[in-house]
């Protein structure tokens, strides 16, 4: 049994003419450590498939599990319990609370988990330490989605769930982030789905799948998976 | 693990300080006022229910026409099982002025007064005059008035604890504190005093308490007394029926004799001892088949003795025919002014049916219920407020509230995150203003008290439901609004929040705008459209204030107006009530009327007494036809009572408790009284009054030839501008307050709102500096669309808030009051509401402009949403 089991997830949004099939039945098995890129241009469904995934967004049809349990299953509140013990989220935007300074908003994560991370420790690993008493708009972007991974790692999430993650950043901090995530991948070894459109990101997981109109076009294991301090793009 | 949300709340509210700060010192102002109260007003009751001990407050008095025997004192005393108390006074008016001073020769041993500033009199040419009476007509210690001719020093001011509320006489439909007091001198003081206008009152106290709730055992024990005293007055009388009977008996016997010295028979052939037998023997026989015809009053003196017959004898038939003409004429005189001489009671009145004890007290306290709404709705708007800003910031941090939910943050958790700040400011300001409320508002609260009504000292008593009133219920007002609005927004799911999609109506269309319209006033119209939740908490809020404003400001207007309208619909100058029909006057000027006054009892109104006029045909001061069988009613009476021509008005005889029924005709314009006015004659029928009754006189004229003793009192034009005299001074500061609160509540609502709204846009207000908009162009676009609300809020609450206070008026004011005062809004009351709006929303626009400068251009670019 995998991991994360996705069995024929379909979803539409909209009604009659402005229906729009957005997955058309997905079938995924994710095994645990695995570091999975979902790529596929605007539109492909990858981030729909990411939220069910994370629970905060529901099929039409067919089944997420998790380590054998159904979220489908799940009331609104245990799909609360379920994000709060298993998930942490990466968006590309980085949701910082600004009155809070950078350690408090990575503690605002920590307060989710009954063990978490030594917040001063993943604040050396991803390099704030200095800035911990910082607020958000006193960093630049790379700086606040590290916050943001850092929000999200502190819990040690079973699964890191990102979404876009470098989407609104520069080619060299971007890279600082898919290190990143790739080292808290190796450090803490959480399952970590990634959504993103740039096609070089792909190198860096264990399996790639690549969407495109809410179907997966293709699905392969990375043989050649290299590092994400040796991404180009 | 704290929540480190938490960390958040202080940064929150040092970030935001002038929002909280105003909507802080504003609750604190609130709870103060409703609870100082609240506190006040039931410290007082509980003062006042300690002062009946204390004082020794009566449970009643009773005026006897003369000073009662030691014995009557005994026999009441046992048969009533009470105390009764030699309470004598008299009355004075203060030389050149139309104050009444009613002294008392002792206050030792019940209604004991409570010294409130000075000392008391100890000099026989000192006095003590009441506290509110000295303060209104500005008489300080050591300040001297003219009493009966003698000069006489206030040695210090004192509070009656039988005149709480100064009240001359009980019948009056109002009290005025500057016009009347009761003052006490020392004893021999008094007696130098020589007044002629003494009244033989007697104070009683039962034996046992009746508490002042309990009026039917009060009432109970009242007829009990009344019985004691019609038994204790015929036992006194007595002698004064063997006299009467003696009398009557040379009258009977005279008109007898005449009758027959009118049939030509000699007298002097019945002059012996046979003779007189034989006639009086023909005129017993006589008097049997006619029956004994003796005086009205006679006759009902001797209705209340069934022993007492007359009883002719030959004696008397002696007596009768050596009687003078001057012998009879003067026996007719005494018997006609025989129940003059008879003991009888003046005045009767119990405690529970006494005004000048009883109307403040219940009137304290009585508007709490109000007052603690008013409160609870200016509560609900606040919250209202947070809510909305609270709202505003949840649609601000949409994505972080996303993020937080999609991260495993419960709703519950973010519904709390968001309510602490807008509970906590009210729990602190709940306490804080129970603070505020039992020490400095106290005081002004306990200033309007003391200021309409003359209380003894008081000691605060910590009140458990005044806490609970004015702390928990907010608190709980503030939570469930907040939950409500917070919680209905949060519940949205967390996908909807981190696309920022909060809309419950699904994708807003943009609607469509005439490109006729200049850019900028379409700008405008958007804004006003973007901020509709901000804009209908806005307009509520002013429409609260301007109640309040107005409230603040009608009352000095109205009780001008109203003064003048009784002053211009008087029957006359003066209306001289008379203590007797003997009162004759020589004033062509005058004109006699009858009056009585009828207790209503429509249970919806407070009870009162309404004046029924009787007047003759063809009045000069009453100029109206009165249909026969039909009244006319004062215009006041009919509006207070909603009354219709044709309509029948029930009445009822407070003592005897028979009804009288009065259908209306019409209506007779006369403000200064709820009264009725029938024919006399019908008057006369209807009251079983003699054929020639009256009670008084109107006169534009001073009628100077009656004597002093005949007249009861005078009712004169001061005395009907009782009732707004005595409110001006009531209410003045109550008014101040009001006008207060409306203006901060103007400054509350529109200072958040519009902050609210410069808020909301930041980005695009930084957005538009970088296109190039000069900080006043900005400002024209958001503060002059909330200029636009303001002022046309200002304009459509005017109605709105007439028509609230004509509510407010007739389904409150007037079922509580005794009296009518028509209701009317100066136009200059909305036009100063209407300014102090403005002038409010300028300064506060000013504060708007400058937040504007303030916003850096670089929130633009740095914002991602």
């Amino acid at each position: 049994m995998s991991f994360i089991e996705i069995k024929g997830i379909k979803k539409h949004y909209g009604e009659g003419e402005s229906r729009v099939d957005v997955l058309n039945g997905i079938d995924i098995e994710i095994e645990k450590g695995e570091i999975v890129v979902l790529l596929g241009p605007s539109g492909s469904g990858k981030s729909t498939l990411l939220n069910i995934i994370g629970g905060i967004d529901d099929a039409d049809d067919g089944y997420i599990a998790i380590n054998g349990e159904k979220t489908a299953n799940m009331s609104e509140k245990d799909l609360t319990l379920y994000r709060r013990k298993h998930l942490g989220y990466v968006f590309q935007q980085y949701n910082l609370i600004p009155n809070l300074n950078i350690k408090e908003n990575v503690e605002v994560g920590a307060y989710l988990s009954d063990k978490p991370l030594e917040t001063d420790e993943i604040l050396k690993t991803l390099g704030l330490y200095e800035h911990r008493h910082k607020l958000p708009n006193q960093l630049s972007g790379g700086q606040q989605q590290r916050t943001s991974i850092g929000r999200a790692i502190i819990k040690n999430p079973d699964i890191l769930l990102c979404d876009e993650p470098t989407g609104a950043l520069d080619y060299k901090t971007s890279k600082e982030i898919l290190k990143l995530i790739e080292e808290v991948n190796h450090k803490y070894g959480n399952t970590v789905i990634m959504v993103t459109h740039n096609d070089a990101i792909k190198n860096m997981a264990d399996r790639v799948i690549k969407l495109r109109d809410g179907a997966i076009r293709k699905e392969y294991k990375n043989e050649t998976k290299v590092s994400a301090a040796d991404l180009d793009w | 693990m704290k929540n480190p949300l938490n960390k958040r709340i202080p940064k929150e509210l040092v970030g935001d300080l002038g929002k909280y700060l105003v909507i802080f010192v504003f609750m604190v102002l609130l709870i103060g006022l409703v609870s100082s109260f609240k506190v006040v007003g039931e410290s007082i009751q509980i003062s006042f229910a300690e002062g009946i001990e204390k004082y020794n407050m009566e449970d009643g008095h009773v005026v006897f026409s003369e000073k009662i025997d030691d014995s009557i004192v005994s026999l009441i005393e046992e048969k009533a099982n009470l105390t009764l108390y030699d309470f004598e006074y008299f009355d004075e008016d203060i030389e050149g002025t139309y104050a009444t001073v009613r002294v008392y020769k002792d206050r030792s041993e019940v209604n004991t007064p409570c010294i409130m500033e000075g000392e008391f009199p100890k000099a026989d040419n000192e006095i003590v005059l009441d506290r509110l009476f000295a303060k209104n007509n500005d008489i300080k210690i050591g300040d001297t008035i003219v009493l009966n001719g003698r000069e006489l020093v206030m040695t210090g001011t004192a509070a009656f604890p039988d005149y709480s509320c100064l009240f001359e006489s009980n019948s009056d439909s109002m009290f005025d504190s500057t016009i009347f007091t009761p003052a006490l001198m020392t004893e021999s003081g008094y007696d130098m005093m020589e007044s002629a206008h003494v009244s033989h009152n007697y104070a009683w106290t039962y034996e046992e308490d009746i508490p002042r709730e309990d009026k039917k055992t009060a009432d109970k024990r009242s007829s009990e007394l009344i019985d004691v005293l019609e038994d204790v007055l015929i036992d006194a009388n007595e002698k004064y029926v063997d006299e009467a009977i003696a009398a009557g008996k040379l009258l009977i016997l005279n008109e007898c004799l005449e009758k027959i010295k009118a049939q030509g028979m000699d007298l002097a052939m019945f002059d012996s001892d046979a003779g007189r037998d034989m006639l009086l023997e023909q005129i017993t026989d006589a008097l049997d088949e006619e029956g004994v015809d003796l005086s009205e009053d006679f006759g009902e003196i001797l209705e209340k003795y069934p022993d007492k017959e007359i009883k002719l004898t030959a004696d008397d038939l002696k007596i009768a025919m050596k009687a003078t003409q001057s012998d009879v004429d003067a026996t007719d005189e005494y018997l006609e002014n025989i129940e003059n001489r008879m003991l009888t009671v003046e005045d009767y009145l119990p405690r529970y049916q006494n005004q000048a004890i009883n109307f403040g007290i219940d009137d304290v306290g009585s508007d709490s219920a109000v007052v603690v709404m008013f409160g609870y709705i200016v509560v609900a708007v606040i919250a209202f407020v947070f809510a909305v800003t609270t709202n505003n910031t949840i649609i601000s941090e949409a994505g972080v509230i996303g993020t937080l939910r999609a991260s495993g943050y419960t709703v519950g958790e973010v519904i709390r995150h968001y309510m602490v700040l807008p509970v906590m400011v009210t729990f602190i300001a709940a306490i804080l203003g129970n603070v505020f409320g039992y020490t400095v508002m106290k005081n002004a609260m306990e200033a309007i008290e003391y200021n309409s009504f003359s209380f003894a000292t008081y000691r605060t008593v910590w009140n458990a439901d005044a806490f609970l009133m004015t702390t928990i219920v907010p608190i709980i007002l503030m939570f469930v609004i907040n939950l409500v609005v917070i919680a209905n927004k949060l519940k949205l799911s967390p996908l909807r929040f981190l696309r920022r999609d909060l809309s419950r109506r699904g994708k807003k269309k943009a609607f469509r705008l005439s490109t006729k319209m200049p850019i900028l006033t379409r700008f405008r119209i958007r804004v006003i459209f973007q901020n509709i939740p901000n804009y209908i908490v806005l307009f509520l809020g002013i429409f609260l204030g301007g109640v309040l404003v107005v409230f603040g400001l009608m009352f000095g207007p109205l009780l001008e107006d109203y003064a003048n309208l009784v002053v211009e619909s008087r029957i006359a100058d003066y209306q001289y009530i008379v203590t007797n029909n003997e009162a004759v006057t020589g004033n062509t000027d005058a004109e006699k009327f009858a009056m009585t006054g009828l207790m209503t009892f429509d249970t919806k109104y407070k009870e009162e007494e309404i004046s029924i006029y009787g007047i003759e045909a063809g009045s000069t001061y009453v100029c109206a036809e009165i249909p026969e069988g039909k009244v006319l009613v004062s215009n006041i009476l009919k509006k207070k009572f909603k009354l219709d021509d044709g309509d029948t008005v029930k009445l009822r005889d407070d003592i005897t408790g028979k009804e009288y029924s009065f259908e209306i005709a019409g209506e007779y314009k006369y403000d200064a009284a709820l009264a009725v006015f029938m024919n006399i004659d019908e008057y006369r029928e209807m009251f079983d009054e003699s054929e020639d009754y009256f009670t008084g006189y109107f006169s534009n004229e001073e009628l100077t030839d009656i004597a002093s003793e005949d007249i009861y009192t005078i009712i004169t034009i001061e005395d009907l501008k009782k009732l707004s005299n005595q409110m001006k001074i009531s209410m003045g500061s109550m008014m101040i307050f009001m006008r207060l609160f409306g203006v901060i509540m103007f400054v509350l609502i529109m200072y958040i709102l519009s902050k609210q709204i410069i808020e909301k846009n930041t980005t695009s207000i930084a957005m538009t500096k970088i296109l190039g908009f000069k900080n006043g162009e900005i400002g024209s676009l958001y503060i002059v669309a909330t200029s636009v609300v303001v002022l046309l809020s200002l304009l459509i609450t005017a109605p709105l808030i007439h028509g609230t206070i004509n509510i407010l008026m007739n389904e409150y004011l007037y079922l509580k009051m005794v009296g009518y005062i028509p209701f009317s809004v100066d136009k200059s009351c909305y036009v100063k509401m209407y300014l102090m709006g403005v002038a409010t929303y300028a300064v506060i626009s000013v504060f708007q402009l400058i937040k504007i400068g303030r916003i850096p251009k670089v929130i633009a670019l740095k914002t991602l949403e």
